[in-house]
């Protein structure tokens, strides 16, 4: 009797958590079939899940040509931007962290109190002085690459949530490392860099990983300080698409090229996770990253 | 003068006064190492933050300061009498309010569920969890797919019941839909909990289970007060992220390619994007950014409130003899 209930108890828990993942899954996977409809097939009465016929053309459209969006700039781009950020604000924020953790100074509690407060501070209050800041200066005009220096002056003195991270990781190490290190002659910053991060790999990857997925798909930024064919994917993906062969006033939203665009531009994300799940969960779990 | 250096020198400790001493302490080595950040903090964050403060009390258009004069609290005094910020304070609140609680309480049971013996668990960690990973701009682009009242799916699911139903899903129900957008990503949180469910000892609900207690005896009084301080830091993460939300309403409320970003749905019009667009827009940068001051205070407030509360419901084990259960 004891058994047969346990069965059932197994199945049915078994069909609620698949039920659970397709609810969860579904919106990705209407993603997918309304990339492939025809922008005229997506009000069809009755509701047709499937296109009628898959338009993979969609995916040759986007990849091949320019006709829907300059999808390779806007990847080059992106992915200028991610990747620039995210090697600069994890060897800043690895400083900082170092500087956090193993030395003793005057007024270091009080300076980590702030670093622990910015956290806390809604970002639009700095972000809008911030624009007007580079804009002022001129940073804003700047030619490519250069027009990406918003991320790397905003990334160069690290980010509160990594010195934090860092700092964790830094300080549970023994000061014997130390010790050696400066009996052996070595100056504090190659300490620092020959000694202290080849132990931290595990902080530097997690501090990389998320570093890349917010910068990868932020929107406000890109959209405040960036101009057309500087432009990110995120961005000319919801304003920068058009049906192929249709000029002005579009009669259709153009809402499968739009998807189209969206799946390619997480593609790398996708990849990312599955190769890093590990430590996406382990980061999480210890600081409760959130973008 | 700093010629001659020699350990003996050192040794005497006499009161060197040169260069080499100065580096060799550790207060000098730890604002070295901090000094990027304190530089861009100042800079980047310290300085933004108190030019936001004085143009508040300004009315800086964002373009010159040619014409900007200050005029005192008068920023603040009209943002207290205007309808429109009590409506998208109203809007955030309701936000807040609605979305806390239930993406809480969605990861809380997930994670319960795959805190379990269960085939293929990490299959439905990966499921949960993959939504988190999808862009901001690319989840509006789904939902606005699902959402959208001639093509979207939902309409069109619902018409197979009730024939041409077509409801303004984003129009009319807007603050809804970022309501499900939020709770569907809500595989970080799912995570945290799951870390802290299995950080709690499986002897203290063997210990329960064999008192007697049933399972929602041993979830009241074992699991959910062990997991409470880490509600609680989830809680107020959660507080500063839903206050200050609004790019999510502002990508979702453009209803094509051409629109403006700032112009929302009036559905949607959450407070920070109200001062958005009063700064954008409207170009009036001093109001805008005196509005985006009390939305900060209104954080300080709530967070504040809610971590007064705590004494009440968080439990932290301090008699460690009592262990996990207090009835």
């Amino acid at each position: 009797m004891k058994r047969v209930n346990s069965f059932r108890r197994t199945l049915f828990l078994t069909l609620f958590m698949i039920l659970l993942t397709l609810i969860f899954l579904f919106p990705l996977f209407w993603m997918v079939v309304t990339a492939l409809k025809r922008p005229e097939e997506l009000a069809t009465y009755p509701i047709s899940i499937f296109p009628p016929q898959a338009q993979w053309i969609h995916f040759q459209q986007v990849l091949f040509t320019n006709e829907v969006t300059d999808f390779f700039g806007g990847l080059r781009n992106t992915l200028t931007i991610s990747l620039s950020t995210t090697v600069i604000v994890a060897i800043s924020s690895a400083l900082a962290g170092f500087g956090f953790a193993r030395y003793k100074a005057r007024g270091k509690n009080f300076f980590f109190g702030i670093v622990l407060a910015t956290m806390m501070v809604p970002l639009i209050i700095m972000q809008i002085p911030q624009y007007i800041i580079f804009s002022q200066l001129g940073i804003l005009s700047l030619p490519w690459p250069l027009c990406y220096m918003p991320w790397w002056l905003t990334a160069a003195p690290g980010w509160a949530i990594f010195i934090f991270y860092y700092r964790q990781f830094f300080a549970s190490l023994p000061k014997e490392l130390e010790d050696a290190a400066v009996i052996d002659g070595c100056g504090r910053l190659r300490t620092f860099w020959q000694i202290f991060m080849p132990l931290a790999g595990p902080a530097v990857t997690t501090t990389c990983i998320f570093a890349f997925q917010w910068t990868y798909s932020d929107y406000v930024q890109p959209l405040l300080y960036l101009i057309d064919e500087n432009q990110v994917l995120a961005v000319k993906m919801l304003m920068d698409v058009k049906i192929p062969g249709v000029k002005w006033n579009l009669p259709l939203p153009p809402i499968p090229y739009q998807m189209t665009v969206g799946i390619f531009y997480m593609v790398p994300l996708v990849f990312l996770f599955f190769a890093a799940q590990r430590y996406f969960m382990q980061g999480i779990a210890t600081t409760g990253l959130k973008s | 003068m700093t010629a001659n250096i020699t350990p003996a020198a050192l040794q005497k400790n006499k009161p060197v006064k040169n260069v080499y001493k100065f580096f060799q302490r550790e207060g000098t080595a730890f604002y070295g190492f901090i000094s990027l950040w304190l530089l861009g903090f100042i800079s980047l964050q310290l300085f933004p933050m108190a030019a936001a403060l004085v143009i508040s009390f300004t009315n800086f258009n964002g373009m010159s300061f040619d014409n900007t004069v200050f005029i005192g609290w008068s920023n603040y005094l009209e943002a207290f009498q205007s309808a429109d910020a009590y409506y998208s304070m109203g809007q955030t609140l309701l936000y807040a309010i609605l979305s806390i609680p239930l993406t809480l309480a969605l990861a809380l049971g997930l994670a319960m569920l795959l805190n379990q013996k269960l085939i293929g668990r990490g299959a439905y960690r990966t499921a949960f969890y993959l939504p988190t990973m999808v862009p901001i701009g690319a989840t509006a682009l789904i939902f606005k797919a699902i959402l959208d009242s001639n093509t979207g799916f939902l309409n069109l699911f619902i018409s197979l019941f009730r024939p041409n139903t077509v409801i303004n899903w984003l129009t009319d129900y807007g603050l809804y839909c970022l309501v499900v957008m939020g709770v569907w990503s809500c595989g970080t949180q799912m995570v945290v909990f799951l870390a802290g469910l299995q950080g709690i000892p499986e002897e203290m609900h063997e210990a329960a289970a064999i008192d007697g207690a049933s399972k929602l005896q041993i979830f009241r009084h074992v699991t959910w007060p062990l997991l409470t301080p880490i509600t609680y830091f989830q809680v107020m993460l959660a507080i500063i992220n839903a206050m200050q939300m609004f790019v999510p309403a502002a990508v979702l409320s453009q209803a094509d390619s051409t629109s403006q970003f700032w112009n929302l749905k009036h559905s949607m019009l959450v407070f920070p994007a109200h001062a958005l667009q009063q700064m954008m827009s409207s170009q009036r940068f001093g109001y805008g950014t005196a509005l985006v001051w009390l939305l900060f205070i209104m954080v300080l407030i709530i967070a504040l409130f809610v971590s007064k509360t705590s004494k009440y419901w968080v439990y932290y084990a301090v008699d460690q003899e009592e262990g996990g259960a207090k009835k």
